[in-house]
Order: structure tokens, then sequence, then C-alpha cells
């Protein structure tokens, strides 16, 4: 018997089938019990407190500890809210590394999509410095028709994110190449 | 898995070790644990995130909590081991190498934890094999390739599902432990292909039924039994893409 929970992490696309085993609670509360009426010490009750606890978050089913479900579960969403992955193969290569802006694209892509309401093509590609060894995500905007305050817009949505961004060992940069979109 | 294949699908190999509250566990832990493992995991970085729990019962309110995870990796980042408070996680990501390099590795990083960490009982363990499977677009149905897939109905199967996410929990050991099984369309690497992820994940089901000298024995039967499953639920068209006949 199945019951589906959202109780884990939202950037998750497992943990969230966990076995809902009415007779083991059951167990687990009349072990409980058993144990409370043999213990009498405040540690002892409280140990057994602490043994209930325990069964409690396992039953709650487990955090996701996986490199890959993270970024596979975000790149998922990000190309679902329409943002357009060319290459997600550079892009899974480049979370592997820097896994920690793994959890910044889901945000930055709600964002851009809800700034600019599908009047912008939104991709998102790893950009290779040719000045630098260096690269890092990217956002571009492209648009049929460019509004003249268009790159004050893309500052007032980087600037939320600065703070975030500044303490990753990543990079992502939101930026347009004045193109139509592709 | 039971069978090496030169050209393994596997994006990611995990073995994740969660501890129960009654484990002693201090602020000390994380740089003690480092100092033990840094000669094989010499890259550390701290991974900050914040967590949301959706309520299980009705009228709760969901919870939002600030996370934080340490990340050791090795040279070549393609071994990895994940530090939270009373919970690990090693991992091998592409190139797979191969159990008999993996199962040392789990045992090596947990018995460095156990030096620092007295770990009287285990609250949680899973073994983990996310498999990335990419066949050519058109190039047949998903029975070609999939023993495990889902069932649809004519129009459904017509149409031709855009995505679609199918899982189901194998019991083993009288219900103590449970292996999820979870195909789902994912994004090609290649725009020419169809890609998927199948997902095998077997967990220990009932905390801390299990007792810490039983974890070896515990990783080994659920990577005989992953590999089970893996056979199981591909057909030999798909094997025969990554065995490099």
């Amino acid at each position: 018997m199945y019951n589906y929970n959202r109780s884990s992490r939202s950037n998750c696309w497992s943990g969230q089938w966990t076995v809902f085993d009415e007779p083991y609670r059951d167990a687990l509360v009349e072990e409980a019990n058993t144990k409370l009426r043999g213990e009498r010490s405040s540690f002892e009750v409280l140990s057994v407190l602490a043994w209930l606890r325990d069964a409690n978050e396992g039953l709650k089913g487990s955090k996701e500890l996986s490199i890959v479900s993270s970024i596979e579960t975000t790149l998922w969403s990000v190309a679902r809210m329409g943002v357009v992955i060319s290459d997600p193969g550079r892009v899974r290569e480049y979370l592997v590394i820097y896994s920690d802006m793994t959890g910044m694209l889901l945000p930055m892509g709600e964002a851009l999509m809800a700034h600019f309401r599908g009047e912008a093509q939104i991709s998102l590609e790893v950009f290779q410095d040719p000045d630098a060894d260096d690269e890092f995500l990217m956002f571009t905007i492209r648009m049929a028709s460019y509004p003249e305050n268009i790159l004050d817009q893309i500052d007032s949505i980087v600037s939320s994110f600065e703070e975030p961004l500044s303490v990753r060992d990543g990079w992502v940069l939101i930026t347009t190449d004045f193109s139509p979109p592709r | 898995m039971t069978k090496a294949y030169p050209l393994a699908p596997i994006e990611e190999a995990v073995c994740a070790i969660n501890l129960p509250l009654t484990v002693n566990w201090d602020m000390t832990v994380p740089g003690a644990f480092y100092e033990r493992i840094k000669a094989d995991y010499p890259f550390k970085e701290v991974l900050q995130g914040r967590e949301i729990s959706l309520p299980v019962k009705p009228g709760s309110l969901p919870e939002l909590r600030g996370i934080e995870r340490i990340k050791f990796s090795s040279p070549d980042r393609k071994s990895v081991v994940i530090l939270e408070e009373r919970g690990m996680a090693i991992s091998r990501l592409r190139p797979y190498t191969s159990w008999e390099r993996l199962m040392p590795q789990i045992r090596a990083v947990f018995n460095n934890l156990s030096q620092v960490v007295e770990i009287s009982s285990l609250l949680r363990v899973g073994l983990r094999y996310i498999n990335r499977l990419e066949v050519p677009h058109n190039a047949g149905g998903l029975e070609d390739y999939f023993e495990f897939r889902p069932h649809m109905g004519k129009i459904m199967t017509h149409s031709g599902p855009a995505s679609f996410m199918i899982g189901v929990e194998i019991p083993y050991q009288d219900k103590r432990d449970v292996c999820r099984v979870q195909l789902m369309k994912t994004l090609p690497n290649d725009p020419h292909n169809d890609a998927f992820i199948l997902d095998l994940d077997y967990f220990l089901a009932r905390p801390n039924a299990l007792p810490v000298e039983d974890l070896d024995d515990w990783i080994e039967a659920a990577h005989g039994r992953i590999g089970q499953l893996f056979e199981d639920s591909l057909t030999e068209r798909m094997k025969a893409t990554f065995r490099g006949d």
C-alpha cells in the first residue's frame, strides 16, 4: 500500500513514495508503551521517547542525498516552465562540479519567466569564457523587440539573487545578446 | 549490479546512511571527519540550502528551515562524500568504475565516521543506482526497451505521453527493506534521442532495524537485489545498447 506524500524536500522527484504500513505504526506504539510500562526513571523514559521520535522520522521517508537526482529534477522543472536548454549534457556536467548552483536554477528561472510573461525566450547554457579559463551558467533573454530599459530590468532581477550567489562556488549570469528568439 | 557492462548507464551510485537522534553529534564532527578522509577527498565545499517540509497531516503548516551540508570530493570530483547532521552519503558519479571499488570506499568512509562519532544504531540505510538511458527517437516503442513501463489505454498510447513517471516498491526481508523502482523521462543529451531515468533505491524501511555490525552484509545484499531488478526492468534490446556488442 502506498501513501503518496510530499513531506520531503521540494527539489526531489523521489523520496515521495512511502510505505504506509499501518500495522507497523501500531506495532511501534505498542512497543513504546511496553517500554514505558517497564521504565520508571526519567532517563529511561527520555530514551524511549527518543526511540519513538527516530521511528517517526524514519516513517517520513528519506532525505535527498543524491547529486544526480537533484540535478535531474531541477533541469526537468526548469525546462518544463519553458526555459530552453539546448545542451543539457553540459549543464549536467557543470552542476555535478558546482552542486550548490543546482538550487539556484529553479528560483532564477521562475523569476525570469514571471517577469517577462512569455514575451521573451529564456535559454540556459554553460558559457565558456574565451578570455579566461572559466565557465559559468548563463540565462540568456531574447525578445522580438527590446524595451529601452531592458538592462535595468535584468539588473533588478539579478540584484535579488546576488546575496545567495555570493556564497556559492559557481556562478549564473543573466544577460541578453539583443538577438531575436531562436 | 549482477553483470558488469562496459558502457554501464549509471549516472550515480550512492549509499546514504542516517543516524538516529540518540547519536551524539556536535560541531567538531565535520572537522574531525575531514581530517580522516582528506587524503582521498581533498576538496571540500559547503552546500547551503533550504528545506521545505510540506505537511503530512491536514491542518499542519509547512516548515522552512536552513540546511547545511559539506561536500568532500576526490581529485577527479567523481567520488563524493556528503556530510550533514547525523547523515552522510558516499557517491560515485559517472564514469562508474565497479562495485569492487565502490564497496571498500563505502566501508572506509563509514569506518572513518565511526572513529569520530559513536554509532550504536542506524536510522536508515539506502543504496541507490540512478541510470540514464538514451535511445534514438522514434526507434521503437517503450515495450522494445523496457520490461518495466507504463501500461496505457489506446488514446494515451496513440498520443504518446510527453512525459511520465512510474514507480513501484518491492518489499524484502518481511518488509524490513524496500526497493523503490522508478522510471521517468528526462532531457536527452543528444537532441535526436529520448532519454529515461531508471532509479533503483533499496533502503531500510524500518528505522533502527539493522544492527551496525550487519551493515556490510546488508549493503552487499542490497547491491545484489538492485542488480536483479535492473536486469528485470530492461529488454535485451536496451541492454545491447550498453553491452558494447
